[in-house]
């Protein structure tokens, strides 16, 4: 070939490859951030549902903040003759979101009201989908009583206490047949759908799209044969659609908006299953301030709503740790938990956060049955760990009307199985309607330890049983570091009174060892000389 | 040295354990250290890639068949970031080229003899080395970019298979009755061993449009023939953890 030849097809291969890409670089969604709300006012009696003032006054929280003011309508025409359409607007975080050209950046990066341009991010659901046929078996009819049970359900039902006049904002992939499914009957009897949005389309009707929604609902209130398979059967609910699909990823506009429609709304808890991860960020981000959507939930904790959110899927894929926003301080993060085993289940993702925050706060069931478009079925998730805990939040508010969501928050941490024991794959473990009603509560010193010499051994009392199959035989142990920090932790199936021996060191020094068998904890310092 | 420390103070916490089960274990000392993935310094993954070839029909005196003409490849490829907008890497793979000839009266290769079905194979084992260019924000995953780069291989197996329908051609009373003649002739001379390309690719994470463009040409000199098509366009398939 001569050299006028190979250069001309080299010239020529470059031209169509260049041509070829030139899509890559074309527009692409961003949100445009205002500086300031300036000449901006609200009346939050037009604009708040009368519940949402209500939850305002009740917890002195501001009737108008500055993250309610609508956004400054110069600056957001100003934006739309320059770009184009607007394509959704978020109060909270001073923003509107915008398709952009590389000119369309440029300009805007000019405009002086302009504080920062960021693309849009999209963010993954946790479901692990495993669809069983329709018809229970007897391991699944036991698992949908199991779920709910775990958590105390008779204590509830005992009382009375269902969720009754509490609100709940369920934001998910759609929430087909929610409308006509036998499991949501009494909700739609009592008229407990309050209001409906699709965040995706721009209308009311949810009642479509992914089954995922439909599934977490029934885990916050679904009723199969007179079974609860949720806790809150008598809450009330605000469904928002904010994902194209189930599994694949949606934008972050949407989860936002849906926020703030749930805060206008009234909500006082809002239960999501979704979080960022690889797609989005490192590990390291996970750090409870990196993210847009931690921001947001931050700021509905603020407003006085309880926010219930899945810790993620990752637990046995290289990321490991969770997804952004279950890293906020101010948010019930749900982890998993094996109905099988009864401790940590193998998908669910770790704590803590990228700075050393413990995370999850609690766990629940991880594999439970839900409904599905026709009838119920046996699903796995975070996704439906979290509605089970949100379920849960919803009666502890019912029993403490009086008490502001991080009250709420920390009564659910205190009353986990494990507390005050924690570790990163558990939390405090799993909520118990018993705590809240104290007589019903049996304590037992079920483990100790005894010190010789250089060694501390870890003895389960001979007076304790550890033949029969019906109570637990996992203890749980950690070491946490003198700054608070986990070390290291495990569990352990105990087969015998002695447990383990723990060798006095230096390494151990000013190092505190907890140790939690059947709802006793116990710790040891190891003091430096 | 770190790890030293840390690898001591396990062993120095440590405990003997009765004869109990440890069901889940952790050690958070090392928890968001030594992060690795798609979006770190280093990142290695397998990946297999399909297309068709793409004949221009500029005249040329052979003529393929589209889309039955294909081309596909597998391998490791393996990246080093320089920065969030650049990395650069290798890439080491097996690919085939499947050229199918159209059969028509003015056919001249190989030879002017008509088939049913008539195919050049290319066997080859090939080193490639890429331009990666990344666009947007990204986390640990390796996003959207464009690889631009170039490849060499050596055609390790050159083929040329004929098909015809010899249904009729079975003579009566003998033993052995074939539909299908197949003649495979390898070790094409007429072939070069070696090819060099260009390539590339626009992806967003496990999937990626390539495009391939041989820029040798595929028949040695010595032959008067006119070049097969140089241009493949396919997908490819990242195996990414």
């Amino acid at each position: 070939m001569s050299y006028f030849n190979f250069t001309f097809r080299v010239i020529s291969a470059v031209i169509f490859l260049s041509s070829l890409f030139q899509d890559v670089l074309s527009q692409e969604k961003y949100w445009v951030f205002f500086n300031d709300k300036k000449d901006c006012s609200l009346d939050p009696y037009t604009y708040f549902d009368p519940k949402a003032i209500e939850r305002r006054l009740k917890f002195g929280i501001p009737l108008v903040s500055e993250t309610d003011l609508p956004l400054n309508s110069r600056y957001v025409s100003e934006v739309e003759k320059a770009c184009g359409k607007i394509i959704s607007s978020s109060r909270w975080m001073n923003a509107v979101t915008v398709n952009l050209s590389k000119d369309n950046f440029n300009a805007l990066n000019r405009m002086d009201f302009v504080r920062e341009i960021q693309p849009v991010a999209k963010y993954k659901n946790y479901s692990l989908c495993d669809y069983h046929e329709e018809k229970l078996s007897n391991g699944e009819l036991e698992l949908l009583k199991k779920q709910v049970q775990r958590m105390g359900a008779s204590h509830f039902e005992e009382k009375d206490i269902n969720g009754r006049g509490i609100r709940i904002a369920v934001f998910d992939g759609g929430f087909p047949d929610v409308d006509n499914h036998s499991c949501f009957e009494h909700i739609r009897k009592d008229g407990r759908i309050i209001s409906t949005y699709d965040f995706v389309k721009d209308r009311e009707n949810v009642y479509s799209a992914s089954t995922h929604g439909t599934m977490v609902l029934s885990c916050i209130a679904g009723i199969h044969n007179g079974q609860g398979m949720g806790l809150a059967t008598g809450a009330e609910f605000l469904l928002a659609r904010t994902e194209q699909k189930s599994e694949p990823f949606s934008e972050e506009e949407n989860w936002l908006a849906a926020m703030e429609w749930a805060d206008k709304n009234g909500a006082d808890i809002i239960s999501s299953s979704l979080g960022y991860t690889h797609h989005r960020y490192f590990p390291g981000e996970m750090d409870g301030k990196s993210s847009l959507v931690v921001k947001a939930a931050t700021i509905a904790a603020k407003k006085g709503i309880l926010v219930v959110n899945a810790m993620g899927n990752e637990g046995s894929k290289r990321w490991e740790f969770l997804g952004t926003p279950a890293d906020a301080d101010s948010i019930i993060s749900v982890g998993g938990i094996n109905p099988d085993t009864d401790y940590h289940i193998s998908f669910s993702s770790y704590g803590p956060t990228a700075d050393m925050r413990p995370k999850p706060n609690v766990t629940a069931y991880g594999r439970v049955i839900a409904a599905k478009k026709t009838g119920v079925a046996q699903v796995e998730g975070t996704s439906f760990s979290t509605p089970l805990v949100a379920g849960f939040a919803a009666c502890i508010m019912q029993l403490n009307p009086d008490m502001d969501n991080m009250q709420i928050f920390r009564l659910i941490e205190q009353s986990g199985h494990l507390y005050p024991y924690y570790d990163y794959a558990h939390g405090y473990g799993i909520p118990q309607a018993g705590f809240f009603f104290k007589d019903s509560i049996i304590k037992q010193v079920t483990v100790n330890f005894e010190q010789s010499g250089d060694s501390i051994l870890v003895k389960i009392p001979e007076n304790i049983d550890l033949e029969s199959d019906s109570l637990s035989h996992m203890l749980f142990y950690h070491i946490e570091n003198e700054t608070g920090v986990l070390d290291k932790y495990a569990v352990v199936q105990v087969d015998e009174h002695n447990v383990l021996t723990f060798l006095v060191n230096p390494a151990l020094k000013n190092k505190t060892l907890r140790v939690h068998f059947r709802g006793t904890t116990i710790e040891h310092k190891f003091i430096s000389e | 040295m770190k790890y030293c420390f840390s690898l001591f103070m396990i062993m120095a916490i440590n405990l003997s354990l009765y004869s109990q089960k440890i069901l889940l274990e952790k050690d958070v000392t090392k928890a968001y250290k030594n992060i690795k993935g798609q979006n770190t310094k280093s990142f290695g993954h397998l990946f297999v890639n399909y297309g068709l070839i793409i004949d221009p029909s500029d005249g040329s005196d052979i003529e393929i068949k589209m889309p039955n003409s294909r081309l596909g490849a597998f391998g490791y490829r393996h990246k080093f970031k320089v920065s969030g907008f650049y990395s650069f890497g290798f890439e080491l793979g097996m690919r085939f080229s499947h050229y199918q000839i159209k059969q028509t009266e003015d056919k001249v290769f190989p030879n002017p003899v008509i088939h049913d079905k008539e195919k050049i194979k290319i066997y080859s084992g090939s080193l490639g080395l890429y331009n990666r260019f990344n666009f947007g924000k990204r986390g640990n995953s390796i996003g959207k970019y464009i690889d631009l780069g170039g490849y060499a291989s050596y055609n390790f197996n050159r083929v040329h298979y004929t098909t015809d329908d010899v249904s009729d051609e079975v003579a009566p009373g003998a033993d052995v009755y074939a539909k299908k003649r197949v003649v495979k002739n390898s070790g094409l001379e007429y072939i070069e061993p070696f090819d060099l390309g260009l390539f590339g690719r626009a992806g967003i994470n496990n999937f990626a449009v390539i495009v391939n463009y041989r820029l040798t040409d595929l028949f040695k000199s010595s032959y008067n023939w006119s070049e097969l098509p140089a241009l493949s366009i396919g997908i490819e398939l990242g195996l990414l953890k």
